[in-house]
């Protein structure tokens, strides 16, 4: 990396305090970068660059500081000994580009930046290169390929934690620039409403999260950090179309014509003075690759910063989705896995779902700050079936305040307050209300210069039609020891807890022979986990360099785990029946070779996930979890193409419980996934066009019993921006 | 030499690939697939009907010869459809009449196969039942039962 700092100092403007200017430009070419992150280490003040590369930071006491310089595509800067008294520092900064294209900093693990090295919890990080790459529409698609996460038919899993809950319940919490936007009623997250073409970056945390951010963090949480609009006006434009190919089995084949899919982004942004906005719109249309797969969305995104000076900032997002999306519980029959059940062809649901969050920042000092936080959530969603018409009209508020100090050199305080209310209004369980409120502290503090250490806790209380349900304690004491600047060492040991979804508790529905009924008397669920990880960063030779390698050993154990399960009378209640233990091993390795010109990244997951009884005995795996997994991708660039293969492979899933293998004949149609895709890329004069083929060799499996995995697809993505 | 060491690795992680079968993916399947019909008023006595699959014909002795059953049929639909999965072979398909409700019955159906003694009548004023049929690999046969009750 070619670096050039100069230091200057200037006669100061402020006779009390000073500033910090600069510039950044790329290392390659020179050009000035817009965008890129500086941040003043172990203080809240920070800054991006402006379209000519350039940055002020002021009103600095008078000190040494550490700034941190960072960009998504560029490696990491670190400019150290910088003083600051009376006077004006200046720096020029040239970036090198990172061909592995991760951020280096995030905020999740601990509402703080933080070096993904000094992370004392394990954390995946997705990039917009991995997103691009993929030509995604669904953020799952691109989560599959992380160490530890998986998915059954759409239900996210983060080391095996939520297994397959009816599509209820979800115990991984979703956020959108930190604010959660869990549905309320049934617990469950609606990925197709993710903007993904405006996401910046998403981190994972894969280790419970419930000591900062509460109950459904019990398995994890994924943070999706949408972008800011540039401070120049731009329009983009991406659209992606494809078809997917008829089964490769003529006695399969059910239509005449192949299914096609189109999906189109259109994003506008600019500044309006100081601030900057943007507005998305999404459509979605899509055949699907079964016989009742369709879809068809429509999709508005608007984000406004606001920029008040140096001190002050804004932000508020909105998302309105709309949708009718077509309804299918399950195949017809094993012999005709793509068709849907008589009586069903026509069934559909249509609903719609509006999202508004927003934060205030008021930097009080460099020591200080204090972030406002609130959401609102509205949902109406309508079953339209020839057997079972119901709906679902829910609204949900959320409002936090967290104030964030940094005490000496070395401590970093957090702390907040949340509440949470709900209303929902549903044919299958009824009228309710609900209401949490939840108070959290974090200590981060530096003992010497290679230790971390994080302790905190989250106490939070839940009622709900105004009679308090539970109450929670979720304490967390986590572990960095960064040896040298290429290994670091993670351990951490956390309570967590889930309160259970309204749907859980109060759904009274009968689908067929299955009849579900109400068990209001469900408690919450809580779990203890822990974790000991090494990463280590090699920067290798020519042929083999950025090598990346991860390797954690974790393992929970839940007390009162609540699942569907059905009685001896045949009906099927959410209970607090099942003691587990998830434990296992992640490993991941990622790189580049022959001279950067040839990226790969793998990750095996290892989970051995059992139920067990009082005294820790094992009684059965627990359903719907995968034991083995292993992701591998590698990509090239040759002659101007960019060149992308992966590979993912799931075991067969060892139990199921929603349709019971015939017990009689033996009929079991769960198989391993070994899914291949391949995609060729290429950038014409500012036109990128992105070829892809998923799950290429036409391999056909079951996630969730009766529910034929996705057909091989084509798509062509081409996007421009003007 | 550095496009010569690409294209090696990029054609031998191909050939990996083109060589790597998929042999747990899953095929069209053998069985039998239909409607079924009821006619007549239900009995109070009967709480769901279904289609059973018997190797051997001994309604003395059921459970020893039971292959598979259908979804049952709630009382008092008069029509669903049904199939089976079987593998290559020759069957006995007939109708049946769950004396419990289907939900028990799914629940308790390893302690009832392992009793010997199953909650279920065959029905066998039913036409076209105790049908006897015969099974290739990968082949569907496409049967309409009905299911007569007594008036």
């Amino acid at each position: 990396m070619k670096k050039v700092i100069l230091i200057s100092f200037l006669l100061s403007i402020l006779s009390a305090q000073g500033s910090i200017t600069g510039s950044v430009h790329r290392a390659d070419n020179g050009e000035p970068l817009l965008g890129v992150n500086v941040l003043v280490q172990n203080t809240f003040m920070g800054t991006t660059t402006n379209i000519d590369g350039q940055f002020t930071i002021d009103q600095l006491n008078p000190g040494e500081y550490t700034l941190v310089i960072s960009m998504i595509g560029f490696k990491k800067y670190v400019v150290r000994g910088i003083i600051v008294s009376d006077e004006i520092s200046h720096i020029d900064i040239q970036l090198a580009q990172d061909v592995l294209s991760a951020p280096h900093v995030v905020v999740t693990a601990s509402r703080q930046a933080q070096d993904v090295m000094e992370l004392p919890v394990s954390m995946s990080v997705i990039g917009p290169r991995k997103i691009h790459d993929r030509a995604a529409v669904n953020l799952i698609e691109v989560m599959k390929f992380e160490p530890g996460i998986s998915s059954v038919r759409g239900q996210l899993n983060i080391r095996g934690t939520s297994g397959y809950t009816l599509g209820v319940g979800d115990r991984s919490l979703l956020l959108i620039d930190g604010v959660p936007v869990l549905g309320s009623g049934a617990g469950n997250i609606t990925w197709t409403m993710v903007p993904m073409s405006e996401i910046d970056h998403v981190e994972i945390i894969r280790s419970g999260g419930s000591a900062l951010y509460g109950s459904s963090a019990l398995g994890g949480v994924v943070n999706i950090l949408t972008k800011n609009a540039p401070t120049k006006a731009e329009t983009r434009f991406r659209f992606k179309s494809g078809m997917y190919s008829e089964p490769k089995y003529k006695q399969w084949q059910w239509r005449s014509q192949p299914g096609l899919f189109n999906y189109l982004d259109l994003t506008h942004s600019r500044p309006i003075g100081k601030h900057s906005a943007y507005v998305r719109f999404h459509k979605a249309k899509s055949d699907g690759y079964k016989r009742q797969g369709w879809t068809d969305a429509n999709n508005i995104t608007g984000k406004v910063k606001f920029n008040f000076g140096e001190r002050y900032n804004a932000s508020l997002f909105a998302n309105y989705y709309a949708d009718k999306t077509a309804l299918a519980s399950q195949w017809k029959n094993a012999a005709n896995p793509f068709s849907a059940p008589s009586g069903e062809e026509d069934d559909y649901t249509e609903g719609t779902k509006l999202h508004l969050n927003g934060f205030f920042n008021m930097i009080l000092s460099d020591k200080t700050f204090i972030k406002l936080k609130g959401s609102m959530y509205d949902v109406w969603w309508q079953n339209h079936s020839a057997t079972n018409d119901n709906g679902i009209d829910e609204q949900k508020g959320y409002g936090e305040i967290l104030i964030s100090t940094t005490l000496g050199q070395s401590t970093q305080i957090t702390a907040g307050l949340a509440g949470q209310t709900a209303k929902i209004r549903a044919g299958v369980y009824g009228d309710h209300s609900s209401l949490s409120m939840a108070a959290y502290i974090q200590a981060q503090q530096r003992i010497g210069k290679k230790l971390t250490l994080n302790t905190g806790a989250r106490m939070e209380t839940y009622f709900v039609d105004d009679e308090k349900l539970d109450e929670s304690l979720a304490p967390q004491i986590a572990l960095n020891f960064r040896m040298f600047d290429w290994l670091s060492f993670r351990s951490s040991v956390s309570s967590g807890f889930r309160v259970p979804a309204i749907a859980e508790m109060y759904t009274r529905s009968q689908l067929n022979i299955f009849k579900v009924e109400p068990n209001p008397d469900l408690i919450a669920e809580r779990s203890q986990a822990g974790e000991v990880g090494m990463t280590v960063k090699l920067p290798g030779n020519k042929w083999l360099s950025d090598m990346t390698m991860d390797v954690v050993a974790f393992k929970s154990t839940f007390d009162q785990l609540i699942e569907a399960n059905q009685n001896d009378k045949g009906i099927i209640h959410f209970e607090n029946i099942t003691d587990a233990r998830i434990s296992g091993l992640e490993v991941s390795l990622l790189g580049a070779m022959l001279n950067k010109s040839l990226l790969f990244s793998t990750a095996y997951t290892q989970l051995n996930p059992e139920e067990i009884d009082k005294d820790g005995n094992t009684i059965d795996t627990l359903a719907y979890r995968f034991r083995y997994t292993l992701v591998t991708t590698i990509g090239t660039r040759l002659m101007g193409v960019t060149a992308t293969l992966e590979n993912r492979y799931m075991s067969r899933i060892e139990r199921v419980k929603l349709f019971q293998e015939n017990a009689i004949s033996g009929e079991d149609k769960r198989v391993p996934i070994h899914i291949w895709n391949a995609s060729l890329g290429y950038d014409y004069r500012g036109w990128d066009f992105l070829f892809r083929v998923e799950n290429m060799f036409q391999y056909y499996y079951t996630e969730l019993e009766r529910n034929m995995g996705e057909e091989r697809h084509l798509s062509l993505t081409v996007s421009k921006k003007i | 030499m550095k496009l010569i060491c690409k294209l090696t690795i990029i054609f031998s992680v191909l050939g990996f690939i083109w060589s790597c079968e998929s042999p747990d993916s899953l095929e069209p399947v053998a069985g039998v697939e239909g409607k079924l019909f009821i006619e007549g008023e239900w009995p109070d006595s009967i709480q769901a009907v279904a289609l059973i699959v018997l190797s051997s014909l001994d309604p003395g002795n059921l459970a020893a010869g039971l292959v598979s059953y259908s979804t049952p049929m709630l009382s008092p639909s008069k029509k669903s459809e049904y199939f089976f999965q079987l593998e290559p072979g020759f069957y006995f398909i007939a109708g049946a009449g769950l004396t419990i409700d289907p939900g028990i019955f799914f629940a308790k159906i390893d302690s009832f196969m392992a009793s010997g003694n199953l909650p279920i009548v065959v029905l066998d004023k039913t036409p076209h039942l105790q049908r006897a049929i015969q099974l290739e690999d990968q082949e569907v046969i496409e049967i309409d039962q009905t299911i007569l009750f007594s008036e």
